[in-house]
Parts: structure tokens; sequence; C-alpha cells
């Protein structure tokens, strides 16, 4: 899909909830985040081996994880990194490239094992609007979509 | 800026600051202005805080910013995407070209394997690209937009080092 598609797509999602209450949701609401990605499929809370949080969650048979990173005493997080590996599905690296170049948003790479994992990020310090962050969810499930379907995952 | 130990001054996201408490001024509660796709001259006054800012539109009047360092050098650009007569745009690219590098497809890998928020890529005309595309449409408060943009003037600097201490 062309970068204007997967734009249009994500502007849609963003000007569908934009009219909404605005309720501010940062790295210590946990539950709230974790409420939002179960508005996209199932989604269960774990924690890193630092022991700072971790949201595993499943869009359309996709298994990805969010990590919120950055925190303080496992609690009040700045960041969320968006992240989602595919276990023995080896791309080149010219078609890593070319995802890096042509798309938007989604930043894709070859892990150590050389699987191919796709990322993006979030920055949540001092907080979003609840809007906001459901549709970078939901930005992040149109990435998803689009990259399991370019390195032929589904 | 390094994955693990970086974030704590990564900046950047796709999201906004809320616009909470609308006044007629268009500034929140806490004095904070609210900037769509549709301000695309008000996004070049926001980039000129962090660089000398040079804003251009093209024949069908998509905007175009270019943010120079202090001594007079580009140093990366602002694409406007997805706009409608120069209006309404849906994402700001921040992209730094670093021309022709002499870093294999295996290192532009390490590097998006090892920083957060932006991507390095060849733009397959023989230029290393390191971009961040940034989120208009549901608006971004001025303040929150000039961290990202100096975030990502930051992350290019990181990357021209990088690049430098990796051979090229």
């Amino acid at each position: 899909m062309l970068k204007q598609l997967m734009l249009g797509a994500a502007f849609v999602a963003a000007t569908a909830v934009s009219a909404q209450a605005q309720t501010i949701i940062d790295g210590s609401q946990v539950d709230e985040i974790l409420n939002i990605a179960r508005g996209y499929g199932s989604a269960t809370l774990e924690k890193q081996s630092n022991g700072d949080p971790r949201i595993t969650g499943k869009v359309d048979g996709v298994t990805y994880q969010v990590y919120l990173m950055n925190c303080t005493n496992n609690t009040n997080c700045e960041d969320l990194n968006f992240y989602a590996g595919f276990l023995d599905n080896k791309q080149t690296l010219d078609v890593i490239n070319a995802w890096n170049r042509d798309k938007r948003f989604g930043k894709a790479y070859l892990d150590s094992d050389l699987d191919a994992v796709i990322e993006s990020d979030v920055n949540l310090e001092k907080g979003v609007t609840r809007e906001n962050l459901d549709a970078a969810f939901n930005l992040w499930t149109l990435i998803l979509e689009q990259y399991t379907t370019y390195i032929g995952y589904k | 800026m390094q994955k693990e130990s970086t974030l704590a001054v990564a900046l950047l996201a796709l999201f906004a600051m809320p616009a909470l408490a609308q006044n007629p001024l268009g500034l929140d509660a806490e004095g904070r202005m609210t900037v769509t796709g549709s301000d695309a001259r008000l996004i070049a006054q926001i980039a000129q805080r962090v660089g000398d800012t040079d804003f251009t539109e093209d024949v069908i009047r998509t905007p175009h910013i270019v943010v120079h360092r202090d001594n007079g050098d580009v140093w990366f650009e602002g694409q406007f995407i997805g706009c409608s007569g120069g209006l309404e745009c849906q994402a700001l690219a921040l992209v730094a070209d670093f021309g022709a590098l002499g870093l294999t497809g295996d290192q532009l890998n390490s590097f998006n394997n090892e920083y957060y928020y932006v991507r390095a890529y060849a733009n397959g005309q023989g230029a290393v690209i390191v971009q961040q595309d940034v989120m208009l449409t549901d608006g971004v408060n001025d303040v929150w937009l000039e961290r990202a943009i100096r975030t990502f003037g930051h992350m290019a600097d990181i990357f021209a080092q990088w690049s430098a201490e990796n051979g090229g």
C-alpha cells in the first residue's frame, strides 16, 4: 500500500475521534493503556525483566508487545515502544530498506537473529489525550496489517 | 538516541499533547497553541525556534520547510504530506539527507535496531536518509512540536556521529 493510502486510513481514524471529550493519559496509567489496547484485540499486562510494564496483545492473529519505557519505579513511564517480531521470517535488507523508504510511521529492521521486526514509538511525557493514544493504537494496527502482508506473514 | 540509555530524552512521538480548555485565541490552559496540518506557516515559525527556517510552497501550494544550522548549512527539511491546496496536511516528515555515505545496508539496519523514533534508509539515489514522521491530523501543541523538531535535529546529529564512527 502506498504512503498516501496508509496516511488516508490513519487520517480517518484520527479525525473520527477528535471530537470526543479529552481525557489525559500518561505513562503511569497502565490500566488505561491496557484498556485502549483491548479495544483492538486481546491484551494482557505483563512485566519486563526489569519490572517495567509490558502489554502483550494480539490483533487479527498477530502478536505484538507494547513496552513501557523509561519508567520511574516501574510506574511513571515516558515512552511506549510498539514492537512486533516475526520469528523465522527472513527478509533481505533490500526489502527492509524499501519499507523504511516507502512507508510512513513504522520502522522495520532485522533483529540479531535476522528475523523481521516492526516498531513504532510514542512519547507519553506529560501525557496525551485518550483520543491521541487510541489513534496511535489504531495506526499501529494498520502498520501491523500492512507489514505482515509486506513480509508475507499473512 | 540509543535505546538502552537515551529514552529519557526521547521526545518524538506520533501524537500531540492535549488541547485542554481551548480559549478563543487557541491557547490551552497552560498557554500552548494547538497547530494542525493547516498551519504550515505557523509550524515554520515553531521550527524557527530550533534553527533558521525557510518556508516555501510549490505550484500546488504544498508547504516545505528547511531548517538551518547556526552556520547556515542545511540541517534538515520538513516535508508536509497529504495536503490539499496547502491545507489539512496529514503529517510532517522530518528528513535529514546525508548524501552518499560508505555505509552498508547491514549498518543502517543496525542503527534502526539500536535507536528509537527515527529510521535510516538508502533512498535509491545514492543517499542515506534519516526520517521521522509526525502526524498532524489531530493537532499538536507548539511546545511539543518544538521539542519534536529539536529532538529530530539532535537525532540527525547522533546519526552523523554514529555514521562517522562506523566508516560513513
